[in-house]
């Protein structure tokens, strides 16, 4: 084993005979992102011997072209399309050997306490305590690299944050990330090109790889073998560059699910599994994600720098309404599909005038009201804001607003579908106010898509139970961000992390 | 935008299709301009547009859609986001090494 670098090896669809495979193994992963590579390292760490299957390519990092097309074309599911039923909130998922933590922006929060007692009060999970759980970030923080920004890593955008949330008394720090030596490059969007963000990608993966796990690339997990209360065998289908499919069998004593929040509930609807509380698919949540430009005088450069830099807002109080603000880059994509500019000349201006945006996004901890199912076969996010959580997003876009102009801006821009600004700090509650609920009149994005197998001790109410394994199933464990009982308003990977890495600790503990 | 429509699936882009006509067709009728909006002059056709914001849902998730596809494929080419200062690309032009794979973590770690 190596001890400096370890090496990522996967087998690519092109590997693979036409006749397909048939494989043999104790422990099978289905997703190679957040919570199936934790997975895969930790189980081949016990000494098992473990097969991921991943639907993404295998890109590695010197083919990441610091372009966000190009990366949401490559990178992204469904290219970067996923959109909510109704078509007005794109839904961001990876889909490449590492999944979501190929392309995120790397913020690192643990769950809010308050969160954790709610799972435990409303959700029986008595285990998922702050203090049970605590060993276990302590371990991933130090694994990844996560640390809080030091002040080279904090732009102008995020100075501009701090200094305005001072200004009116919204606590704000600098934001932990799991970077090591970061370039600044601004680019974490569309995936690290020099291997600082730690992802699955250059962490767990290779890894688990280097203890002798298998990974399959281009393999999508479709069918389950099942006998009795078990699944037997995966069965998935590799695609190669010419769109030629090619079966692949992988027969286990144990399987794991971490397709992820969307693709999770719906392997096991599709397989018509694990489905007697009739949960499956239900409780999606998202932390649907406005976000806000304020125009200053000189120039702000919000894309130069880490993509993520600060925060703003009560993030231990999230069942009160709270709210966070992150400072985050916006590129001239990013910036002209968050926010309207207006058409012609109006649009023009506002292009040649982002250079001067300070730029940030707001997360809510909003209620589990949506749901993912096939329809057809199709796939459907149904999912739309709800008049609670409208209320919070209200909340916080009052709050960026203040902060803006606090900060010293000018003018700020409402994330609505048709162009609203703030003109003057006096009009912050006048025109936030005349915000209403609505399809079709925000820009939404959602970042953070959890819950539709939902975690719970009463398997009437949940999929799946306080150990991770399907309370249907005897051997069949769901580590991803599907898992959440509520949505969690920070950003979730490191608790996707945790959970998963403790859900790996309840299988080695079974034997 | 061609591009961009290539990457849908095909029922969304069959969805997208038709919405797309109405659009395009609505000034006819919805629009009273008697012309599609592909021959409407210029301030026409910001008028239409501003009139499909302020319309019903539809309206607005079609108009919408067309703006944000149009925003994609301009800003595909990097050299037009340069010319209102962006950067583009910067690791491989600004000769920022690769750290490669993270070490393995110390072994016998707990939990
Ligand atoms: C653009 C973006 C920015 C984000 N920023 C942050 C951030 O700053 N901080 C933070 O904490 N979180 C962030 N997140 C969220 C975080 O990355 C996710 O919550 C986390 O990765 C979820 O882990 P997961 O294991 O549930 O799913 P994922 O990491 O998404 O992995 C699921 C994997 O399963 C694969 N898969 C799906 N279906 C199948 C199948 N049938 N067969 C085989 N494989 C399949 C997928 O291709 C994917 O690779 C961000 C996410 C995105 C998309």
């Amino acid at each position: 084993m190596s001890e400096t670098s370890p090496i990522l090896k996967v087998m690519q669809p092109a590997e693979i005979p036409d006749a397909g495979l048939d494989l043999r193994t104790e422990v099978v992963i289905v997703g190679s992102g957040a919570s199936g590579a934790v997975m895969a390292y930790e189980l081949s760490r016990a000494g098992a011997k473990v097969v991921v299957l991943e639907a993404g390519p295998y890109i590695p990092s010197s083919e990441f072209q610091e372009h966000t097309q190009t990366a949401f074309e490559t990178l992204y599911q469904d290219h970067g399309n996923q959109v909510n039923t109704t078509g007005d909130m794109v839904v961001l998922q990876g889909k490449c050997i590492g999944g979501s933590t190929v392309v995120n922006t790397a913020a690192c929060f643990r769950p809010p306490d308050q969160v954790l007692e709610s799972w435990r009060t409303e959700h029986g999970l008595e285990n998922l305590s702050p203090e049970v759980l605590a060993p276990y970030f302590d371990k991933l923080e130090s694994n990844l690299s996560i640390h809080q920004n030091e002040p080279h890593e904090v732009n102008y955008n995020g100075r501009l944050l701090l200094e305005g949330a001072k200004k009116i008394g919204i606590p704000a720090s600098p934001t932990s990330r799991n970077v090591k030596n970061c370039a600044l490059s601004g680019h974490c969007l569309a995936a690290c090109r020099t291997d600082r963000k730690q992802s699955m990608l250059v962490t767990y993966l290779p890894w688990a790889s280097e203890l002798g796990a298998t990974i399959l690339s281009g393999t999508r997990a479709d069918t389950f073998e099942v006998r009795d209360r078990r699944i037997t065998a995966v069965n998935a289908i590799a695609t190669d560059s010419t769109g030629r499919n090619k079966p692949v069998r992988v027969e286990a004593d144990l399987v794991v699910v971490a397709a992820g929040p969307i693709q999770t509930p719906l392997l096991f609807q599709k397989n018509k599994l694990a489905n007697s509380s009739g949960q499956v698919g239900l409780n999606f949540a998202c932390h649907p994600s406005l976000a806000v430009f304020g125009e200053h005088h000189g120039p702000v450069y919000a894309w130069v720098g880490a993509t993520i830099t600060a925060h703003a807002g009560e993030i231990e109080n999230p069942l009160r309404g709270g709210y966070l603000i992150e400072a985050a880059m916006a590129d001239p994509v990013n910036t002209s599909a968050a926010t309207d500019g207006g058409v012609g000349r109006d649009y023009l201006d506002f292009v040649a005038n982002s250079k001067n945006f300070q730029s940030a996004i707001t997360l809510i901890h909003d209620h589990n009201v949506g749901r993912v199912f096939l329809e057809d076969g199709r796939k459907r996010i149904e999912y739309d804001i709800d008049d609670r959580d409208f209320e919070s997003m209200r909340e916080a876009l009052r709050g960026v607003a203040r902060i803006y102009f606090a900060a010293g801006a000018k003018r700020v821009y409402l994330p609505t579908t048709r162009r609203t600004t703030i003109e003057r700090e006096s009009d912050v509650d006048s025109v936030i106010n005349s915000l209403t609920n609505g399809k079709h009149k925000y820009r939404l994005a959602s970042y953070h898509p959890q819950g539709t197998m939902r975690m719970g001790a009463d398997p009437k109410r949940s999929v799946v139970g306080p150990d991770g394994r399907c309370h249907d199933l005897d051997n069949v464990y769901v580590p991803d961000a599907s898992l959440f009982p509520s949505s969690i308003m920070v950003n979730p990977q490191v608790t996707v992390y945790g959970l998963a890495s403790y859900i790996a600790d309840q299988i080695k503990a079974r034997g | 935008m061609a591009h961009a429509l290539s990457l849908l699936d095909e029922p969304t882009l069959e969805e997208v299709r038709v919405g797309f006509k109405l659009f395009d067709y609505g000034a006819i009728v919805i629009g009273l301009h008697f012309r599609r909006f592909v021959n409407l002059s210029v301030e026409r056709r910001v008028a239409y547009v501003h009139r499909w914001e302020k319309g019903v849902e539809i309206q607005r998730g079609i108009v919408d859609l067309l703006k944000k596809l149009t925003y994609l494929g301009y800003w595909k080419d990097i050299e037009a986001a340069r010319a209102i200062g962006y950067q583009g690309p910067v690791s491989v032009e600004g000769g920022i090494p690769n750290l490669g794979n993270a070490p393995m973590p110390p072994t016998g770690q707990e939990p």
